[in-house]
């Protein structure tokens, strides 16, 4: 299951979250992708979470942090699965690789033209 | 206080019911000086970063909350503050529905919730964010006033008469960006009270939101083909202007149009009205049926549902030919 660190903001997350705990879910894992920024600008601003590993630890999960960048890392970190619901703190950079995107909340919803994409995929092949 | 001239119009057209929202919003601490802003990490999708410039102490972002939102709304509403609060329309309707019951609903606190991107605008997000429900949903709260303005200026006249109005307002916002002009200066816009923009005795249409533009572009058409059409701006869903209803009985055919599900929005609500009365003519409702759609522009997922004048015309035209 895939979350953003802004969607964390939703009550539902933490009810499930607490329901993943209380029945043991191993099997369930859950990777937060940490890029720091939702829709009106950097989480810390909108709604602090502050420490996303202490929360999801306090509701009774393993929690693991690796750079979501590092796809072994993360398929690593995957393997960890014990006897409850795991969560993967994936810190990762919005808009990664193409440069006028990194880290620019406008991106959060910015709509891709053909140029647009002709340009960041000409970065990301590079 | 705002000015409703052609060139303001012009602006809010262009910005979008969204942004119309944010520059009405500049205005509201004037209107009532209790306002304050709430919004769930849609503050610069509402238009509302110039209102957090001036009136920082009045703008509360609670993050991808909608719930909480409303709950904090609640309080804001208990102590005596007139809360605006932001956020998508299927998530003010839907994922609120609770919170909107009891605090809107039960308790009639005044909280004026406001429904961004009502049916498709943001409909290349997928379904997820349509709000095709949202009519259906508020109708069945009972004192919730339900508002959706034909286009911005008539948003900008709807959030200063939510401000000033003493009970729960859900304000639902529709249309593309830019949003089509109805009406081109200051227009009525008291609750209760649609507007009728066009005047016929063949055809009554009655719309709402964003489809107004169209139906009086398919009024024109059919205007062309012989057919007097009527064209209502049922600006107010709750209470719906009966009146009106009663006196479109009088045409031969009751047409509605909405940027929503055939279920539960304004056709029903005018269906559930005419049904009292002891004459009147079919009722052809023209909205969105069956399934969510995929993902999609605007103009496509309008066309696809047949809410284009040109579509809404040629259903006009074949329903007049099948009753006779």
């Amino acid at each position: 299951m895939i979350l953003g660190d802004g969607e964390c903001d939703e009550g539902s997350v933490w009810e499930a979250a607490a329901a993943a705990a209380h029945y043991r879910l191993n099997n369930l894992i859950a990777i937060i992708d940490q890029n720091q920024l939702q829709y009106d600008g950097p989480t810390a601003q909108v709604l602090d979470l502050s420490d996303m590993t202490a929360k999801w630890r306090a509701f009774g999960w393993e929690v693991m942090s690796v750079d979501g960048h590092d796809v072994e890392a993360v398929a690593a970190a995957c393997d960890k699965c014990g006897d409850r619901p795991l969560a993967i703190i994936a810190q990762t950079i919005k808009g990664k690789g193409v440069s006028f995107m990194e880290n620019v909340p406008a991106w959060h919803h910015g709509m891709v033209t053909q140029k647009i994409y002709d340009q960041a995929m000409a970065e990301l092949e590079a | 206080m705002i000015a409703f001239n052609s060139m303001n119009v012009r602006i809010w057209s262009m910005l979008g019911s969204c942004g119309a929202f944010g520059q009405a919003a500049l205005d509201l601490p004037e209107v009532n000086d209790r306002v304050v802003v709430l919004t769930s990490d849609l503050c610069v999708f509402s238009g509302l970063e110039r209102f957090r410039a001036k009136f920082p102490d009045r703008l509360y972002n609670v993050g991808i909350a909608e719930q909480n939102m409303v709950g904090v709304a609640a309080g804001f509403a208990k102590e005596g503050f007139v809360p605006f609060a932001t956020t998508y329309a299927a998530f003010a309707s839907m994922r609120c529905a609770d919170q909107v019951k009891v605090n809107m609903g039960y308790m009639g606190l005044p909280i004026k919730l406001v429904g961004l991107t009502a049916g498709f605008a943001v409909g290349a997000l997928g379904a997820t964010h349509m709000s095709l429900e949202d009519v259906a949903v508020m109708r069945a709260i009972p004192n919730v006033t339900l508002l959706s303005p034909a286009d911005c200026t008539a948003t900008v006249k709807a959030v200063q008469v939510a401000a000033t109005c003493p009970g729960p307002v859900y304000l639902r916002l529709s249309g593309p960006m830019p949003n089509p002009i109805v009406y081109k200066g200051d227009c009525p816009f008291e609750i209760g009270r649609a507007n009728t923009l066009r005047d016929g005795t063949d055809v009554s249409v009655i719309a709402t939101g964003s489809m107004v533009y169209q139906a009086l572009k398919a009024a024109e058409l059919l205007e062309g083909a012989g057919v007097s059409t009527e064209v209502i701006d049922m600006h107010t869903i709750q209470p719906l202007d009966e009146d009106v209803v009663n006196r479109a009985c009088g045409r031969k055919l009751i047409v509605t149009v909405e940027e929503h599900s055939v279920v539960g929005g304004l056709g029903s609500a005018v269906a559930e009205r005419i049904a009292c009365c002891v004459r009147h003519p079919r009722l052809l409702m023209v909205g969105h049926e069956g399934r969510y759609p995929l993902a999609g522009s605007y103009g496509d997922l309008i066309r696809q549902d047949g809410l284009d004048a040109e579509s809404i015309y040629k259903k006009v035209i074949q329903h007049l030919k099948e009753k006779t």
